[in-house]
């Protein structure tokens, strides 16, 4: 099957720094993907690579097999439209000055073809799927609170029909009790509408919840990378039994110096 | 007497569109030595509650309602300058959530350290407070300490600024630590090293913690004793190991079966539906009625009362319902 989104032999330098070193990744159609690792690993370069907003050092992006490295931005309506991301933060990625509606009317009015009333209806039933009723139209971010914010982030990105979502933490900022809603919910979207995902998260447990497979990046370098089983249940790389080992479950136990290690 | 007993206690925040009651008659005991971990969503009012045990809360907008904070049965909130500049920092030392904005990027470790000792221990002579600096990085684990003097914050990763905030908290020979998400900016195994860190010192210097988070599993890393706040409310205080066991209160049960577990394969964990309410306008009686699946009309009409004569309370009217 040919990956409907791919890097190759990707490496990316900021200076003399290598934010990702020679990474190759496949996304096929229907995939749920997770990748994970800590703060600096190149988690948000590789996502920002994928969307072709990152320029490559080396290697190449294909999007259905097609090679759309150097690609002009005018030649990326596919990509544009089929790619879509939900950030980490729902606060600061609505603008505090337009209403639900408006914000998620805009891709839909970029696309065109459709005039104020099918779009009205079309983002009416764009928040009826991610949960939110028809009284949530005309309100603006503040009035929300940040589980709502986050599903019409998600509204918005369904909106130009897209094949992938890029989800970069979407769950973080949330508190635990709404944290499982998205995820429901996101669950609950791949299914209806065939959809692939690229899900980026430090939280492991998320992760298994929502993924099939996983791919582990430390320092710019993929070192792990397999089905969720594999990777989270007999992991084979020293890094990724150190995550593990770091994961505090629910439950009382007391955490001892140096317990980590062994 | 208790170390830290708070009674009745009830702080507002007064705003332009109204008043906020963000902590609405809190009654904790803290003994010394116990270890206790305040546990709770945002907007719960955890984190203003640590902020109150120092005074720390700006006033306007905070306006204490009613009630009493004691240390060892010294009245908090009477407290001249002299008596609360003993009490923060002295008496009690503070780490706050984001150890980026609590150093200043412009003096190296060593500037920021001495000032804090020279706040505590004036007396010090310039060589016995190096010393003195070199000590406390010592005991927060970070190698070359006295080289690490020289450095500005910047040139130092997350979990060693972290650890160079707690060493600052330790400065003034505390016997309380008050921690107030300290692991939540960091990678999951840096968080694992400052958790356990924090819990070695809090053995081998005897002190007393209190551990603030939104996340059970940091706090059951660390903590013997749990308090579940809720809206302004405390609603569950218990064993560690028997909140974990046997939770009583629909709230605790429900962030319990909200947490995703990696131990669980193909359990899907459940929210709590709905979202918290605004404390300008508090839900009446019980703030959880209205997302609760047992609240009925007396859920409704009256605050229930933190309840409890076994170690283990609970403020639920239904706690005698089974789940």
């Amino acid at each position: 099957m040919t990956p409907l989104l791919e890097i190759r032999g990707v490496t990316v330098r900021f200076g003399a720094a290598e934010a990702l070193r020679d990474v190759s990744l496949a996304l096929q159609p229907g995939a749920a993907l997770g990748l994970v690792g800590e703060s600096g690993s190149g988690k948000s370069t590789l996502l920002r690579v994928l969307l072709r907003l990152q320029g490559v050092a080396e290697g190449h992006v294909l999007m259905d097999g097609q090679d759309i490295t150097g690609q002009r931005e005018a030649r990326l309506k596919a990509l544009r439209r089929d790619v879509q991301v939900v950030f980490q933060n729902p606060h600061s990625a609505l603008n505090p000055r337009r209403t639900v509606h408006d914000s998620v009317a805009e891709p839909l009015q970029i696309q065109g073809g459709l005039d104020g009333r099918a779009i009205r209806t079309r983002v009416s039933r764009l928040l009826d799927e991610v949960g939110l009723g028809e009284h949530f139209l005309w309100r603006y971010p503040h009035e929300l609170s940040g589980g709502q914010k986050q599903r019409v982030c998600i509204a918005r990105a369904l909106a130009p029909g897209p094949r992938v979502l890029l989800l970069d933490e979407p769950t973080s900022a949330l508190d635990v009790s709404v944290q499982s809603q998205i995820i429901e919910l996101l669950r609950r979207l791949r299914e209806h509408h065939a959809l692939t995902y690229l899900f980026i998260s430090h939280n492991l447990a998320v992760v298994q919840l929502l993924c099939e497979e996983v791919a582990v990046l430390r320092q710019g370098e993929i070192v792990e990378q397999g089905s969720v089983e594999q990777v989270l249940h007999a992991p084979q790389h020293d890094y990724t039994r150190a995550l593990l080992s770091s994961v505090l479950p629910p439950g009382a136990y007391r955490l001892q110096q140096g317990q980590a290690a062994s | 007497m208790s170390m830290i007993e708070i009674e009745n206690f009830r702080l507002a925040f007064d705003g332009f569109e109204g008043r906020a009651h963000v902590l609405d008659g809190i009654d904790i005991r803290i003994e010394a030595g116990e270890s206790v971990g305040i546990v709770g969503e945002s907007g719960c009012g955890k984190s203003v509650l640590a902020r109150s045990l120092l005074r720390l809360n700006p006033s306007p907008p905070a306006r204490v309602v009613s009630g009493a904070i004691r240390f060892e049965g010294q009245d908090v909130l009477a407290m001249d300058r002299a008596a609360l500049r003993r009490l923060r920092g002295g008496t009690i030392g503070m780490v706050f959530q984001d150890p980026v904005t609590y150093l200043n990027p412009v003096f190296t470790i060593g500037r920021q350290m001495e000032e804090v000792l020279r706040a505590h221990e004036p007396q010090l002579s310039r060589a016995a407070r190096r010393d003195r600096c070199v000590e406390l990085l010592e005991a927060v684990r970070l190698p070359q300490a006295g080289a690490l003097l020289g450095r500005y914050p910047h040139e130092l990763s997350g979990g060693m600024r972290q650890r160079v905030l707690i060493a600052e908290a330790l400065a003034g020979k505390p016997r309380v630590l008050i921690a107030d998400e300290p692991t939540t900016a960091l990678d999951v195994t840096i968080q694992r090293q400052v958790l356990e860190l924090i819990a070695d010192l809090v053995e081998r210097l005897g002190l007393t913690l209190v551990l603030i988070s939104h996340d059970l599993g940091v706090i059951g890393a660390v903590c013997r004793r749990i308090l579940v706040m809720y809206a302004g409310h405390v609603v569950e205080d218990a064993p560690a190991e028997e909140l974990f066991r046997a939770p009583r209160h629909p709230y605790t049960r429900g962030l319990l079966a909200a947490m995703p577990d990696l131990r669980r394969p193909g359990h899907m964990p459940s929210g709590i539906p709905g979202s918290i309410p605004d404390l300008r306008t508090p839900p009446t009686g019980c703030r959880f009625h209205p997302r609760c699946m047992m609240a009925e009309a007396v859920c409704r009409a009256t605050k229930p009362v933190l309840l409890g004569g076994d170690g283990h309370a609970v403020a639920c009217h239904m706690a005698h319902v089974p789940a």
